[in-house]
């Protein structure tokens, strides 16, 4: 990797199963909005795909307030997967973004696996919709983690979806679960087509004057630049494992951070809690990956992806 | 509508009173698309830390100046408060929906403590005929220099009496309606602490006066995105800073 700058274009597309995506920005879940939030500072067909809010059977009114603390180098946030649910998505979301000019990711979550496997037909006639990102690890609602809890559920909901969708699947994973390699093992088994790491991390903060959680819903799900560490290691530590594409997300700020997850493995990275605090994380991700690119006369993201150089790094500890 | 994100240097940065300051900057762009009840994302460092972004009303509009006021409660705004001219803030607005300027009404703006704010600018755009203000004490007060031409349709309160009438603020909203005629002419304009803009609404109930409530719950994004800063309405939980902050007293739940 040479600083000559030579190169005036570089590839920046990436493939997921049947999927070539432009390039490999995409936002977080439940960061970016329903429609239009971030319109005035992101230009939405740029992305590589959009990915939506979580969207469930039935409208959820989400969790009571206070829903989300500042904390050290992010935040908390128990909003509780507040949507309108699926038939107000297909009736207005679908059409709206259907006008962009990019990949859509729908982004689903229940109760029961014939929840998942119920929202999965029902988004099945959608040409619209190029891939579902399963929700198995949400830390803020009633058995939001049950599913990525244990390796047999992970496989029983992924395989379900699997059986009834043409769509590409991709399953977003928690740190949370105690068996985290083998929930990935037995989500790779029953044929996702990609993976999502890391959800948020579940936590708590304490208002020591009045001795009162900071949340209504006393925990909540961490996320921001605390978590990046974590995240860059679960994307690492299941690329070296498996073979299976990986969009990273957790704490990324900037191209920067963005591209410690693509030299780690990720094929693709979501901007998340940064979209909170820079309405054009997204796009100022991009523009400095394919800088990153060009400058280190990196043809394609493809080469970059997953060149991090282990000679003379040896792990002593076994992990976990 | 056209949002922006955009660096700005201090122009002035003052203590207005012991618990009050006012922070000014230019923006021609800005200044132009901004309207009364709007507000700012303010990041008061350039490093997110602190991470958030903190939400100000726009207190005035000086040609392309823009004034916000504020209180120092915490660690944003205490760094706020340490800026000089010349320092760099970013902002990003204009955010939020607005206040309905009513014509035909005798308007009332009824601020709690720093909850004053947005009524300077509303003022500069609509007539108000009644400018109330609370504090729990005079030093959370607006000084008359600040006020300036409200200022002889003003009231006061102060908690613990040291300027204005002794109590909260409803009592000079309640010395209103009692002097107005017919008080369904009154139209509210509220912002403040919580239970204060309850106090307000409770009172405009029970005298059949409608009105409008500024509510900011705390926030992350400011866009609408994080569903972080929610209010209980009729017709379900909206978002203060996108669906807001502006809300119709008949549509909120106490």
């Amino acid at each position: 990797m040479k600083k000559s700058g030579k190169l005036k274009s570089v590839d920046l597309s990436v493939r997921i199963g049947d999927l070539v995506f432009k390039n490999p920005v995409t936002v977080a879940s439940g960061t970016f909005g329903t429609s239009d939030e971030y319109a005035g500072w992101v230009k939405f067909e740029k992305l590589g795909a959009i990915t939506t809010k979580t969207v469930t059977l039935k409208p959820r009114q989400g969790n009571v307030m206070p829903r989300i603390y500042e904390t050290p180098s992010g935040m908390l946030n128990s909003i509780g997967l507040q949507n309108k649910g699926i038939d107000e998505f297909i009736e207005h979301k679908i059409p709206y973004f259907s006008k962009i000019k990019t990949h859509l990711i729908v982004n689903i979550a229940g109760e029961a696996v014939e929840d998942y496997v119920k929202l999965a037909k029902m988004l099945d006639p959608f040409k619209e919709v190029s891939a579902l990102e399963l929700n198995i690890s949400c830390p803020n609602v009633q058995k939001g983690l049950e599913f990525c809890a244990k390796p047999e559920l992970a496989y029983e909901v992924v395989k379900a979806v699997k059986d009834v969708t043409r769509h590409v699947v991709i399953t977003k994973l928690s740190p949370e679960a105690h068996d985290f390699i083998g929930v990935t093992e037995a989500c790779v088994r029953a044929g996702t087509d990609a993976l999502t790491a890391i959800n948020t991390i579940k936590g708590m903060a304490v208002d020591v004057q009045g001795r009162r959680p900071r949340l209504a819903n006393i925990f909540g799900g961490l996320s921001g630049p605390a978590i990046r560490p974590i995240a860059v290691r679960y994307v690492y530590e299941i690329k070296r494992r498996f073979d299976i594409p990986v969009i990273g997300t957790g704490g990324i700020m900037n191209a920067n951070d963005a591209l410690e997850f693509i030299v780690a493995g990720a094929h693709m990275v979501a901007s998340g809690t940064a979209n909170f605090v820079n309405p054009r994380a997204s796009m100022e991700i991009l523009e400095g990956i394919e800088k990153y690119l060009k400058e280190n006369n990196i043809a394609s993201v493809n080469e970059l992806r997953g060149s991090l150089r282990v000679e003379g790094r040896k792990e002593e500890l076994p992990a976990g | 509508m056209k949002m922006l994100d955009q660096s700005v240097t201090v122009s002035e940065n003052k203590k207005l009173t012991p618990h009050l300051y006012k922070i000014s900057f230019n923006s021609p762009a800005l200044a132009k698309l901004l309207k009364p009840g709007h507000f700012l994302q303010v990041a008061v460092t350039e490093t997110y830390d602190p991470f958030l972004r903190r939400p100000f009303t726009i207190y005035r509009l000086k040609g392309s100046r823009i004034e916000i006021l504020y209180e120092v409660v915490g660690r944003g705004s205490d760094i706020l408060a340490r800026k000089k001219k010349g320092d760099s803030l970013k902002v990003m607005g204009p955010l939020g929906n607005v206040f309905n300027l009513k014509k035909n009404r005798i308007n009332v703006a009824v601020g709690g403590g720093v909850g004053i704010a947005p009524f300077i600018f509303l003022g500069q755009r609509m007539k108000i005929d009644h400018f109330l203000m609370g504090a729990r004490s005079k030093n959370g007060l607006l000084p008359k220099s600040e006020v300036g031409a409200l200022w002889g349709r003003a009231r006061f309160s102060t908690e613990d009496g040291s300027a204005g009438t002794k109590g909260f603020v409803t009592r000079c909203l309640e010395e209103v309606i009692f002097e107005t005629k017919d008080p369904k002419r009154l139209y509210l304009y509220t912002c403040g602490p919580k239970a204060m803009m309850n106090a307000v609404m409770r009172l405009a109930a029970k005298h059949g006066v409608e009105g409008e409530a500024s509510l900011d719950e705390r926030m992350a994004c400011g866009v609408g995105a994080c569903l972080g800063c929610v209010v209980e309405t009729k017709e379900g939980r909206k978002t203060s800073c996108r669906e807001g902050t502006v809300f119709p007293f008949e549509k909120l739940i106490l």
